[in-house]
């Protein structure tokens, strides 16, 4: 999952970055208003956490661009300004959830997980299934019939970002667009390793490969 | 600024009063001294009328005495019948030698000579007679004539004093329609003072932003002096509570940095450590966030923006279903379209903060109302969860100045702010039993709309 942070708070963009990288979420990050109002162009993001208080621009009115341009990016506000009237407000000028400053990190997650699944019309009980399998997000492990599977935080984020387009053909190249910061561990070798080690912790039918074109996500039919 | 809920004191002056009381001074002070003044003019003119006309009384007297066979005789046929008619108020006592001739209107009454001719004297006469009386003395026939005459001035007197009363009467007539009239147009005249003080209340009440400046010329700086102190109250205040405002989310961002950093594995290993960072960051938040819930941003002076459930209410039951990820059916009950004289940020705070606590206690249903009767607009919240069973704790709830406790996190705080902002537009905020099973928070607002200061 790649998401888009827009923050002008230095300290708490790094404190949120560390924690969402654990949590299997490649982030970019942006402070200037201006800069927002264009990055969500560039398809690779699953979802958007929105400081309103922003230098250059403010945050209702990128997103409230972003709208009109009818970019269907997941938004979440966050914000100090946290009345219900200025909630409202945000969510009428088109964003997903809102959270109010000062907020507990878990909560962060919490939201931009379900966020993440309302997204692809998945539902929002605690575990994320799909055909057959469940992840717990919270553990990073995923569940099957068969008990509980430990994974690596690359196949964790690998193993989401599948379950959540089921039946799709996902490119090498799209599943590094959204698993992988630009600058970091981005070569396709990383990728072929994952699959593998999923399909050896899983079984081979979970993921099918097609060459030259991508990757499946079929699930464990019992 | 409480000044409508203290008795007024008793005013030390009434400018209608004291305007009264001078012009009845000056009037009362005016009409004596005429009264004084033509009484005084009028003795004086009467005096010399009468003074000359018993002067020729005497002459008149004189030119009656005859001689005749045995001496000199008076011809009463050339005198003024008057002489004749007893006690008429005209007199005289001629002595000639030994002899007196007397007017038969003297009667038995005697006249006393004054002490020296040619000299007027006034002496009381018959019948509560005044009588003004001058002796000559003459010679002729080779006699000695000493005329003495008198005439009554008294009914004159009596004529002029009556004219006084007269006078008098229509003087305090006049008096007394001046100063009616004069209280009727102080009346209008005050009108703009009476009108600016029932603007002054509409203010009070939020009803109005200032005072009508079309006042008297005399009044309009006072007008406009108000007006601007009034402006400058309501920058002071807005700018206060927008400082304070600012102030508050302003910290908000450091507090989510430091509610990030107690998260970190360092801090966790240390779970003491961890919980009461974790502890003083949360009261920090809940703090400010009652401070904001009650100073809330809105300008003074006037709803800007008033409350329309239909319209306000629906979003934020979206908003909620968003932030607590659940589905409730909310029943809204509402007739028509009402329209609330309360800031509707504010209420809104006060809905939200109840829908909210509602949204987490209830198992799947909300019934939120809006009525009104004379005095008070109602909102009910009501949701099908467990309730609050334990009454005196509901007591608790709802007493004055009560703070829920601030020490156990994420309880009560939304009640505590909807409170308070009840609270400020001069409401009150009750808890019963739903019939839905769960808790009813019940906010009574007055009708009239307006916040405290």
């Amino acid at each position: 999952m790649r998401l888009l942070l827009i923050e002008d708070n230095v300290p708490l963009a790094e404190e949120l970055l560390v924690r969402l990288k654990s949590e299997g979420y490649a982030c970019d990050w942006l402070v200037d208003g201006r800069d927002a109002l264009r990055a969500p162009q560039d398809e690779s993001y699953d979802a958007a956490i929105l400081d309103l208080g922003l230098p250059g621009r403010n945050g209702l009115s990128i997103l409230a661009e972003w709208r009109a341009a009818a970019l269907p990016l997941p938004v979440l506000i966050l914000t100090a300004r946290n009345s219900w009237s200025d909630r409202i407000a945000g969510l009428e000028a088109g964003a997903d959830d809102y959270l109010g400053k000062p907020f507990h990190p878990d909560e962060l997650i919490l939201r931009l997980r379900a966020l993440i699944r309302r997204s692809h019309g998945a539902d929002t009980s605690p575990h994320l299934t799909s055909n057959g399998l469940s992840l717990d997000e919270s553990r990073q492990c995923a569940v099957t019939a068969g008990g509980t599977i430990d994974l690596t935080g690359g196949e964790f984020a690998l193993l989401r970002y599948l379950m959540l387009h089921p039946g799709r053909v996902l490119s090498k190249g799209r599943l590094a667009d959204h698993l992988y910061n630009l600058d970091s561990e981005r070569n396709s070798n990383v990728i072929e390793v994952h699959i593998s080690h999923l399909r050896n912790k899983l079984g081979k039918e979970v993921i099918e490969t097609r060459r030259g074109q991508g990757y499946i996500f079929h699930g464990c039919h019992d | 600024m409480a000044a409508t809920t203290e008795t007024p004191l008793a005013p030390t002056a009434s400018i209608k009063a004291r305007l009264s009381l001078a012009l009845l001074i000056v009037l009362v002070t005016l009409g004596l001294a005429i009264a004084a003044g033509a009484n005084l003019l009028f003795e004086r003119i009467q005096m010399r009328l009468t003074e000359s006309d018993l002067s020729n009384a005497t002459e008149r007297l004189l030119a009656a005495i005859r001689p005749g066979s045995s001496g000199p005789q008076l011809d009463l046929s050339r005198l003024d019948a008057a002489y004749q008619r007893p006690l008429s108020g005209q007199y005289f006592v001629i002595a000639v030698d030994d002899q007196h001739w007397r007017s038969r209107s003297l009667w038995d009454h005697e006249l006393q000579p004054p002490p020296g001719p040619g000299k007027f004297t006034h002496t009381p006469g018959p019948a509560g007679q005044q009588l003004l009386l001058l002796t000559r003395h003459y010679e002729r026939f080779g006699q000695r004539f000493i005329i003495t005459a008198a005439q009554d001035y008294s009914e004159l007197v009596a004529e002029f004093r009556r004219g006084l009363v007269v006078f008098l009467a229509l003087w305090a007539t006049a008096l007394v329609t001046t100063l009616v009239a004069l209280n009727l147009w102080m009346g209008r005249v005050l009108r703009p003072l009476t009108r600016a003080r029932d603007q002054v209340v509409a203010i009070q009440a939020g009803e109005r932003q200032s005072l009508d400046t079309d006042a008297p010329e005399e009044l309009a700086p006072l007008i406009h002096q108000i007006n601007a102190l009034l402006a400058e109250t309501r920058r002071a205040l807005t700018r206060s509570r927008q400082s304070l405002s600012n102030l508050g989310h302003a910290l908000k961002t450091p507090l989510a940095v430091l509610s990030a950093l107690v998260e970190r594995e360092e801090i966790r290993q240390h779970p003491s450590l961890h919980r009461s960072l974790r502890e003083q960051v949360e009261q920090t938040t809940r703090r400010i966030d009652r401070e904001l819930g009650q100073s809330s941003g809105a300008s003074a002076g006037g709803v800007q923006t008033p409350f329309a459930p239909a319209r306000d209410l629906p979003p934020l039951a979206k908003a909620l279903q968003r932030a607590h990820n659940r589905v409730l059916t909310v029943e809204w009950r509402w007739e028509g379209q009402p329209h609330l004289p309360v800031e509707r940020d504010e209420l809104l705070e006060v809905m939200g903060n109840l829908m909210d606590n509602a949204w987490k206690w209830a198992s799947s249903r909300l019934r939120v109302s809006v009525s009104h009767d004379d005095r008070n607009w109602y909102l009910t919240v009501e949701d099908d969860g467990p309730g609050i069973p334990d009454y005196a704790r509901r007591q608790q709830v709802t007493e004055r100045g009560f703070r829920l406790d601030e020490s156990v996190a994420g309880q009560g705080l939304g009640l505590a702010i909807a409170a308070d902002i009840t609270a400020a537009w001069r409401g009150e905020l009750s808890l019963e039993t739903s019939s839905l099973g769960g808790l009813l928070v019940r906010v009574s607002l007055p009708v009239t709309g307006s916040r405290l200061p």
